[in-house]
């Protein structure tokens, strides 16, 4: 029979175990995970091993990677991660994760979303228009060769859903003109082919859509809107090529989900990103059944796809690319990187290796995919790239910028500021000028 | 290595305590010791042969100091370590700071700029240098007897719970424990020990980092355009982020100390509840305060001399005491500040606050908030510029056009309550209630009961633990959570 003394004496050595256990446990489930834990959602630098030299000891370097390390394969990492966002969430209504924030009725916005929706970072009218113009001059040059282009303006969520904004953003107080409003108009005015999904979206949610355009948890359109927009897009990818695609319809009453865990491809790429222990129960959502009919007799098209995320969604949702494309179709995500397919055997998967002029004459079809977020980036290079293609400088544009650096090198204050630009930029006055002067000349061709 | 990292908590630590509670009690400093290079060696090992080195040479005085029979060989062992630590000190604290004020005086002549390889400061050395002088000082004054092994020397210099950001123990307030700690070896003590360290890592990431963040979001904007409101707002965030981070980082270390068997002296004791500033270096920073005390401001000749004298002296002492704080003119001038307000507390003030009662705290907190603006501040500009705004000086530069066209006079701005989120307003109004609260004395009392008993009941020792466990899940959770920042995989 213990005496009470023996028992409080081993009550607190239990006690005291206990918390060395919460010491412990972590770094023994890194070892060897016996607990399953939900892995957390969202993409980071994966941080290397690291490797002991004298010289990183030395420097210090190496023990700050191996704190970085251990603390990013600590055991119950994941689930020690969401615990602070959900107490974050629910105590603050604030979300931990760099620019996401939350609106009414737990619907989630990204920041950048909202500044383009506010007409933040507005590229103005005149660049607007010269790109314009110069978009323009690559339809028409790639008309003249048998390919079409067509420029697919998506959406960003704020613009359909703009109720659920916070009253704190400030979308009450319009600042302005925006890209959106200002490359719509641009692009009708010099007869760029373009298709502008917002406004279809705006129309379809007025008009009473009976599933959200944009998930509570999204900052992509729905896979609902996705089948909505297909249907239009590539009724007029038709109309524009003269080609008969293979046939697709949406069969019967859609799947409707109602848990986070069903919803589909990026709609709940936000809630997957912050994280939480408990997830933000989706709108019921809904997947039409997209059926597509046999290709025989049909004409699938050879098409060149550059464009942001939005663009993805015609093969992430449903295989649209994949069955109305030919094999040799290539999504190029910002003009960067060959995303789809997936594979593209002996092909580099960098654009920049690829010959731009073979690419786009191989084509029938160049589509242009833009959220409205992205219009401060227009084109994403692709523009002047296409347009040096089939404008490449004559000896007569070299004369054009002689004669602009000349001029420059006649006016001191013009050269003032240019040396003082050089000397900024740790580069010789010459080379600025010879820089300035290739600009100004570009913007007048 | 720092006590809030994942690294320390969760493997440095627990393997620590492993070893050091198995193994014998003749091999405990062993492991102690070994445990402490390897914390010291983690966080500076280009700085530890010099550090080693200081040490040995240190022990070596300090033990020809104790075999010389006649004081004056005695005197000139203590004046080689006190000047063998002190220029160490100043070399690697302070030489950046005496040539960029030559340089810049120097350029005001107009001559060129000095340049040099900029020094590096290595880790602890404020804390320790303190202590390498207290040792031998205290061996001197015959307070106690040098340490008969190098070891327990060492172990004492370097012991990591305390090596990094203090307390400073004196070395007679641990000498007998370098020893013999078989009377602190008990589970309770390990078990108070883990509570303290938990309250203190709790302080530090739930209360300290949080009110960080906006403190430096503020301090990093133009004080001359902030909203009154948003200066003060600032200045408290700081106020009391400085306190839980600094408090924490001791709680933690007396903790460490508990779980090893050691007892570190207190370092905080509810600062903000004082009422004066005499009051407040009673209970901020204890340690430093005493060690002011002991071995700078009694050999001054501490208060038996003339008024003016003790003014002197005082003031010294506080403008020393800032510098060691940091090597810049704010700090220097926050303990001249500080220096001030005691002086006037010995004047007058301690007199005028005596009809007040508890209502002196307000001032008292008024005056160190201020003070906590010229500690916080980059440059006296700024701390100046900042203390402006808080008193409602309004002189916003004027912004005059690259065509030289002036705008228009700015207008005093106005703050918005709403930027700063909920959790930094309820963890303001926590931190407030826990720096105010043992303004009530039967609080204060029951409080200082339950940081330093050696005992709790079984009952007690089970809601300590349930309330550690969620505070220390809480805060690995956020320090473990703070370096993830995920980013979507679709770039737009």
């Amino acid at each position: 029979m213990p005496t009470p003394a023996r028992t409080t004496a081993l009550g607190k050595r239990l006690l005291l175990s206990l918390l060395l256990l919460l010491l412990v446990l972590p770094p023994l489930q890194a070892l060897w995970p016996l607990v399953p834990v939900r892995p957390l959602g969202g993409f980071t630098d994966e941080v290397s091993s690291p490797r002991l030299r004298f010289s990183t000891l030395w420097d210090n370097s190496f023990q700050l990677s191996v704190e970085r390390y251990v603390n990013d394969h600590l055991g119950f990492r994941p689930w020690l991660v969401r615990l602070r966002n959900q107490l974050a969430y629910s105590g603050w209504h604030q979300v931990l994760a760099s620019g996401i924030f939350v609106g009414k009725d737990q619907n989630l916005y990204q920041s950048g979303t909202v500044d383009a929706y506010l007409g933040r970072h507005y590229l103005g009218e005149n660049e607007i228009a010269f790109r314009a113009r110069r978009l323009r001059r690559v339809q028409d040059s790639l008309q003249a060769h048998g390919t079409q282009l067509l420029f697919l303006l998506a959406p960003v969520k704020p613009r359909i859903l703009p109720q659920y904004l916070p009253d704190s953003c400030g979308a009450g107080h319009w600042p302005g003109p925006t890209n959106y409003a200002t490359v719509c108009e641009q692009f009708a005015k010099y007869g760029v082919n373009t298709l502008d999904a917002s406004a279809l979206l705006a129309r379809w949610r007025d008009q009473g859509a009976r599933y959200p355009l944009f998930t509570r948890t999204g900052t992509h359109w729905s896979g609902y809107a996705v089948a909505q927009v297909a249907d239009t897009l590539f009724r007029r990818i038709e109309a524009l090529t003269g080609r008969d695609l293979p046939d697709f319809t949406q069969r019967g009453e859609p799947v409707v989900v109602t848990h986070t865990a069903d919803l589909r491809y990026t709609d709940n790429d936000l809630g997957e990103l912050i994280n939480l222990l408990y997830d933000i129960p989706p709108y019921p959502t809904a997947y039409p059944n997209v059926v597509f009919a046999p290709p025989a007799g049909k004409q699938r098209l050879n098409a060149l796809i550059i464009g942001d995320s939005f663009a993805q969604s015609f093969y992430g949702f449903y295989p649209y690319y994949q069955t109305l494309f030919t094999p040799a179709s290539r999504y190029w995500n910002y003009n960067e990187h060959v995303y789809w397919p997936e594979q593209t055997p002996g092909e580099s998967r960098n654009v920049a290796d690829l010959n731009l002029s073979q690419q786009l004459r191989s084509r029938q079809l160049v589509l242009l995919v833009a959220n409205e977020e992205n219009l401060h980036k227009l084109g994403y290079n692709f523009i002047d790239q296409a347009f040096n293609v089939f404008c490449p400088l004559t000896d007569q544009d070299r004369a054009q910028t002689a004669e602009i650096e000349a001029t420059i090198r006649r006016n001191p204050d013009w050269l003032a500021r240019l040396a003082q630009k050089a000397a900024d930029n740790n580069k010789s006055l010459d080379e600025i000028i010879q820089q300035d002067a290739a600009y100004m000349h570009d913007r007048q061709r | 290595m720092v006590f809030s990292s994942t690294l320390f908590l969760f493997y440095f630590l627990p393997a620590f305590l492993g070893f050091y509670w198995l193994v014998p009690v003749r091999f405990k400093n062993t492991v102690a010791l070994l445990a402490s290079l390897l914390f010291y060696a983690w966080g500076g090992l280009s700085f530890l042969a010099l550090f080693l080195a200081s040490v040995v040479v240190n022990f070596f005085l300090i033990r020809g100091m104790a075999a010389s029979a006649e004081r004056w060989k005695q005197q000139i062992f203590l004046i080689i370590s006190i000047l063998l630590n002190v220029s160490m000190l100043f070399y690697f604290k302070y030489a950046n700071f005496f040539l960029d004020n030559a340089s810049a005086v120097r350029s005001y002549f107009g001559g060129p700029p000095l340049t040099w390889e900029k020094v590096v400061l290595p880790i602890g050395i404020s804390f320790f240098t303190f202590e390498k002088l207290t040792y031998t000082i205290d061996v001197y004054r015959g307070v106690n007897k040098p340490l008969r092994s190098f070891w327990d020397f060492m172990l004492y210099i370097m012991l990591f719970p305390k090596m990094i950001a203090g307390p400073i123990v004196r070395f007679h307030e641990i000498a007998g424990q370098l020893t013999d700690r078989r009377a602190f070896d008990t589970v309770d003590e390990k078990l108070a020990g883990m509570f303290r360290f938990i309250i203190g890592l709790s302080k530090k990431v739930l209360i300290a980092n949080v009110l960080g963040e906006q403190a430096d979001r503020i301090f990093a904007l133009d004080p001359t355009t902030l909203p009154v409101a948003q200066a003060w707002l600032g200045a408290l965030a700081y106020t009391f982020q400085i306190y839980f981070d600094f408090s924490g980082y001791s709680d933690m270390a007396v903790g460490l100390g508990r779980l090893m068997g050691f007892q570190f002296p207190e370092n905080f004791n509810s600062p903000y509840v004082s009422r004066s500033i005499t009051e407040f270096w009673q209970r901020w920073h204890i340690t430093l305060g005493r060690w002011m005390r002991d071995y700078l401001y009694i050999p001054l000749g501490g208060n038996r001399v003339n008024t003016s004298r003790l003014y002197i002296n005082l003031w010294t002492v506080f403008i020393l005491s800032g510098f060691w704080h940091g090597a810049a003119w704010t700090f220097i001038v926050w303990g001249a500040y500080h220096g001030f307000w005691l002086i006037l507390d010995r004047l007058f003030l301690l007199r005028l606050y005596r009809r007040a009662g508890a209502l002196n705290i307000v001032p008292t907190f008024l005056i160190t908030v201020v003070g906590w603006v010229l500690f916080r501040a980059e440059t006296l500009t700024q701390a100046v510029a900042y203390i402006g705004r808080m008193l409602g000086q309004f002189h916003p530069r004027r912004v005059v056009s690259w065509e030289g066209v002036a705008a228009p006079p700015p207008t005093v701005p106005v703050m918005d309550w709403h930027q700063f989120g909920s959790q930094f307003w309820l963890l303001l109004a926590l931190g407030a209630f826990f720096a105010f609260m043992n303004a009530l004395p039967a609080l204060e009392r029951r409080n200082l009961n339950l940081y330093a008993a050696h005992t709790h009941s079984l009952r007690q020792s089970l809601v300590l633990t349930l309330g550690t466990a969620l505070l220390f899940l809480l805060s690995a959770s956020s320090i473990v959570g703070s370096s993830f920042n995920p980013f979507i995989y679709f770039r737009f």
